[in-house]
């Protein structure tokens, strides 16, 4: 397996791809499933365009061509750009999940309408709201597909996408997790992206041969019913078997680190992808040392600490204040993992790195 | 047309900007054939070396290829540089005690505790709470900074205040920025030449004649109000330039959402388009096609 | 609540209507375009009046707003007319000249230190950036808003007082009217938002 320059050449129409980006502030999956249909999971910028429209472009792969848009995460933060790529993807299935189907979600919506108030809800109420005018002329309305754990997202001549979360448990417990973000008489504040994690969508893309986890930003929990063991059950429910490629959950933190993924969700050679969240320092030294042990096949696609800042004007006062000081997502790292669909293991998977990211 | 940079909001967002080329254009006029083609640069870095010049010039603007983007040009530095809210309607200055402030938390304690309080009546208001001078009288409210640092607690300062006292009738606000630039006499002899002429006085204000100030009117490109600009010797800082914008909002009918709307759409918009102003005035530089 | 603050009763305030009227004309020329409080040089150059309608409207309104410039020495008879979009009442005695400016949000605090996201406020694609404050460099008065999610402005740059310049950093903490129930209520009503699920 190379790690060669990028080709700036589609995949055939029997070639799988799966991109991952990530430059350090939420990431990107973009999913080639076969004969010239892509996939969008989740979505972040570069330069104040979405990754996956101005990769899709650099391939010469028009927007349309995306089929799916998934959105694993509600928080602005993890999908900023995702409603411009869904307003691009005109030919497109949008898909939430469906613990957000509640009222709770709703009044965190209407209250980001308050000013001043940042609730991280703006990028998918735009999703939302395009997809109404999308299909508003229709005879009944169609909100988004609403996924929960063991739905088949979408099936394709040459793949099947399951939701291995959220769960039943999950479900259960989405009116609390959500409450507790919504505003209480008192001072009003913004939802920052780190309390909104317990809702994500985990991915499982079975290719026949080749099968594909993606974990989202779910991270493990002692309740059986939820986090990572939840998915395990669903997987063995779909009858998911072991993935050659997977993006590592919650960018790798400890928190999100279950023996069992990697026990029974991914082969011991698994091509694993790891993007970082900068500002939380993650994947930290210790997460990487951690993922390199369980798989040769580790790969990061940027720094996960940010750019120290070097240069300022008034530089002495700013580090008298600023304990430190860093840039987030100077880089757009990139890991793209090509197959062919009649693969049937991962020595069979060509891992290409551009822009920063590395092993 | 130029190059632009974009520029961003106290509340992230982003606002489309457009420099007043031509109210200043309009202001360069008759016999400007030595202003055309001038360059800023040699002659005023020639100056720049003599002893006691003392004006810096920050790195230029850079700017990418966005939407939303301000002329490239070096920005000039102001020695002063003060924001101000005016509010014009029907008030009750007693009401804007600090105390009222600290009641609803707007402000910090120590800073209620420690406000110089000038007059409190019922005909006029006149505090310093933290970094806010506050003048009322029933007619209008100035709500004031002296440094442009807090622009963004100000804007929050007169939401916040608007929208508690949400039934107060406003017909008009006015934004005014107020910067104060060092500069020796002979770069104010320069810029006062460039926005208007001298040759125009030929003998009929002697040898030498100077301008005190100068006030132009326009409107900025998507925003309904009335600008206002003056340039004039500045008492702030000597020898230097004060340049001062304000602009004028007539509100249709008394109607606290549209008004408190509007002030949040036009406040960045109008900071930093008044530095825009400033920077054509200070650097007499037009954007570069 | 200090006595410094106790709220003022206009009604046995020692100042008459007299005081009132000549504190407002004292201040008149601190309205003026241009005069602020600082002591104006005398040089030639001080400031004169350009522009002088006595006759038209004073206040917000008139098509042709009036710009009066007037010097601690020129102005008071002559400045009477006064625009109040023009105007500037600061009496700071502190210079302050800004260099520097974010706004930023809390991600994370600990007991003695806060993460957050900065913003650039003078340079929008500047790309974002995280930084660890110190709880010691928030004021008193602010540390109780040090929450996830709370927006605070940070500035840095020279302050002179006095003739004496130095250099300052200053965090200050955003704050709104707080959520009413009216608010918290209003978010609980149908609205366009609901269409947009199934």
């Amino acid at each position: 397996m190379s790690t060669t320059s990028l080709t700036e050449a589609p995949p055939k129409h029997d070639e799988i791809e799966v991109s991952i980006f990530g430059a350090g502030i939420g990431e990107c999956i973009v999913v080639h499933l076969g004969d010239a249909a892509w996939m969008v999971v989740d979505s972040c910028q570069d330069s104040g365009l979405p990754v996956a429209l101005t990769y899709l472009a650099s391939i010469g792969v028009a927007a349309d061509a995306i089929k799916h848009v998934v959105v694993t995460h509600w928080h602005d933060d993890h999908i900023k750009g995702a409603a411009r790529v869904f307003e691009a993807a005109v030919n497109a299935a949008l898909h939430c999940s469906a613990a957000l189907n509640r009222e709770e979600f709703k009044r965190l919506i209407k209250a980001n309408a308050t000013p001043h108030v940042d609730t991280g809800t703006g990028e998918l109420e735009q999703l939302l709201r395009t997809l109404k005018a999308r299909t508003s002329g229709r005879a009944a309305s169609m909100g988004p597909q609403w996924t929960s754990a063991r739905q088949l997202v979408a099936r394709t001549p040459r793949a099947q996408i399951w939701a291995l979360s959220p769960s039943p448990g999950t479900l259960s417990l989405a009116q609390h997790e959500l409450a507790r973000l919504l505003p209480v008489e008192g001072p009003k504040r913004n939802v920052v992206a780190q309390k909104a994690n317990a809702l994500a969508v985990v991915l499982y893309i079975d290719f026949g041969g080749v099968s594909v986890l993606l974990g989202s930003d779910l991270e493990k929990s002692a309740n059986p019913a939820v986090g990572w063991t939840a998915v395990v059950t669903a997987a063995q429910g779909v009858g998911a078997r072991p993935s050659s490629i997977v993006k590592v959950a919650h960018h790798g933190s400890t928190t999100a680190d279950d023996v069992e993924i990697w026990n029974a969700l991914v082969t011991a050679d698994v091509h694993a992808v790891t993007t970082p969240f900068q500002s939380s320092g993650l994947p930290r030294d210790t997460d990487k040392v951690r993922i390199r042990e369980r798989t040769a096949n580790a790969y990061f696609t940027a720094e996960s600490s940010g750019r120290k800042v070097v240069s300022h004007d008034m530089r002495r006062i700013i580090e008298a204040t600023a304990k430190s000081l860093r840039v987030l997502g100077a880089r757009m790292g990139h890991v793209r993992l090509r197959f062919s669909a009649e693969a049937k293991s991962s020595s069979e998977i060509k891992a290409e790195l551009r822009n920063g990211a590395f092993r | 047309m130029g190059k632009y940079v974009s520029a961003r909001g106290t509340d992230g967002s982003s606002h489309e900007l457009v420099a007043i080329y031509q109210l200043l254009g309009r202001m360069i006029s008759g016999p400007t054939s030595r202003m055309k083609g001038f360059s800023l640069e040699p002659k005023y870095m020639r100056a720049s070396r003599r002893p006691g010049r003392t004006c810096t010039w920050p790195a230029k603007l850079t700017g990418q290829n966005g939407d939303r983007m301000l002329p490239q040009m070096a920005q000039p530095r102001a020695e002063a540089d003060g924001l101000n809210i005016v509010l014009v309607g029907s008030l009750n200055p007693a009401i804007f005690q600090p105390y009222w402030f600290a009641r609803h938390k707007l402000l910090r304690d120590a800073e209620v505790e420690a406000a110089k309080i000038e007059l409190v009546r019922p005909e006029f208001t006149k505090c310093t709470v933290g970094p806010f001078d506050i003048q009322v009288v029933p007619t209008q409210a100035i709500f004031e900074i002296s440094d442009i640092g807090n622009q963004g607690p100000l804007l929050d300062l007169v939401t916040s205040v608007l929208q508690i006292l949400s039934e107060t009738p406003i017909k008009a606000f006015g934004l005014n920025r107020h910067m104060h630039f060092r500069e020796p006499k002979e770069r104010m002899d320069e810029i006062g030449h460039a926005l208007a002429p001298p040759a125009i006085w030929d003998g009929v204000l002697g040898d030498k004649p100077e301008l005190r100030a100068l006030v132009a009117l326009g409107r900025r490109k998507n925003s309904d109000g009335r600008i206002q600009v003056s340039v004039q010797p500045s008492n702030k800082v000597a020898p230097g330039v004060h340049v001062a914008v304000n602009e004028h909002f007539d509100l249709a009918e008394a109607n606290m959402a549209a008004l408190l709307a509007r002030l949040r759409r036009q406040y960045d918009p109008f900071a930093l388009n008044a530095m825009v102003i400033a920077t054509r005035v200070m650097t007499l530089e037009k954007p570069t096609s | 609540m200090s006595a410094a603050i106790a709220k003022i009763d206009v009604s046995t305030a020692t100042a008459g209507t007299d005081e009132v009227a000549s504190t407002l004309s004292a201040n008149v020329p601190r309205l003026a375009l241009a005069a602020t409080g600082l002591p104006t040089l005398d040089t030639p150059e001080g400031l004169s009046i350009w522009h002088d309608r006595p006759d038209e409207e004073t206040i917000a309104g008139s098509d042709s707003p009036q710009v009066t410039f007037a010097s601690d020495r020129e102005s008071s008879a002559q400045s009477s007319k006064i625009s109040p979009l023009a105007l500037t009442t600061s009496s700071a005695q502190d210079q302050y000249q800004v260099r520097r400016r974010w706004r930023g949000v809390v991600q994370e605090i600990s007991e003695d230190s806060f993460d957050a996201e900065i913003f650039d406020q003078d340079h929008a694609d500047s790309p974002r950036e995280a930084a660890e404050f110190s709880m010691e460099d928030v004021d008193l008065g602010d540390l109780s808003l040090v929450q996830p999610g709370a927006v605070f402005y940070w500035m840095v740059g020279y302050v002179t007082t006095r003739g004496t310049r130095r250099t300052f950093s200053e965090i200050r903490f955003r704050r709104l009217p707080v959520w009413t129930r009216a608010e918290l209520a209003k978010l609980e009503e149908p609205s366009d938002v609901d269409d947009l699920f199934d």
